[in-house]
């Protein structure tokens, strides 16, 4: 089962990348404990996580193929 | 017909900005058409000037959210024609244009009030993150 991570802002940056893809992660608290093994000091910055462009609040369930994306605050305009 | 655009690489430019606007107008039925241009500053950060702001955006997610913020508008403005949102991604140098927004209603009134709920809708709801870049060429986000 393969998930597509999004990361952007300042999180690509942490990140060292855009995009990566994940493999047998099945809900968004499991991934967000992945990717803080990753990305030093991720609990330090806000963020919400989406699920194909939904905003989640709450663990949330992944399927095979999902778009999940860390999302900084929002700063356009 | 031409696929509208949301997002443009790289600043907004005066023949582009003339475009948007003058195909907004087409119709005589619109009385009013309200621009705002968002432009960079060339802002003093801790002794540090900004140079530039990079962009970075969520196109699929924009999308959604122009199309959401329009329905929005219309629907709440009844006199409102057409709303027009465009941001920039990448590099836009202090002085130049990140984001256009442009509504046309039957009369003035509805044709600003409306521009302005836009363009905060717009802050709010886009997802666009920045960079500022200084003249020393070290970066913060914002």
């Amino acid at each position: 089962m393969a998930i597509k991570v999004l990361f952007f802002g300042v999180l690509a940056e942490r990140a060292g990348c855009s995009e990566r893809i994940y493999n047998d992660i099945t809900d968004t608290n499991s991934l967000e404990m992945k990717v803080a093994e990753e990305i030093e000091g991720l609990k330090e910055y806000s963020y919400i996580i989406s699920v194909n462009r939904e905003m989640t609040l709450e663990n949330t369930a992944l399927n095979d193929g999902d778009e999940v994306a860390f999302l900084p605050p929002f700063a356009g305009g | 017909m031409s696929r509208e655009k949301y997002v443009v690489d790289g600043p907004l430019i005066g023949s582009f900005i003339g475009e948007v606007i003058g195909k907004s107008a087409e119709g005589d039925t619109t009385g009013g058409i309200s621009v705002f241009a968002g432009q960079v500053r060339a802002d003093m950060v801790e002794g540090r000037i900004v140079k530039a702001i990079e962009y970075s955006t969520y196109e699929s997610m924009l999308k959604e959210a122009v199309d959401s913020i329009r329905e929005t508008v219309l629907h709440a403005f009844s006199d409102v024609k057409t709303v027009t949102i465009i941001h920039s991604s990448g590099v836009v140098a202090a002085g130049e244009i990140s984001l256009l927004v442009v509504v046309t209603a039957g009369h003035r009134d509805q044709a600003m009030r409306a521009c302005t709920h836009t363009v905060e809708m717009v802050k709010e709801r886009l997802p666009v993150w920045k960079k500022e870049i200084f003249e020393d060429e070290s970066h913060r986000w914002v």
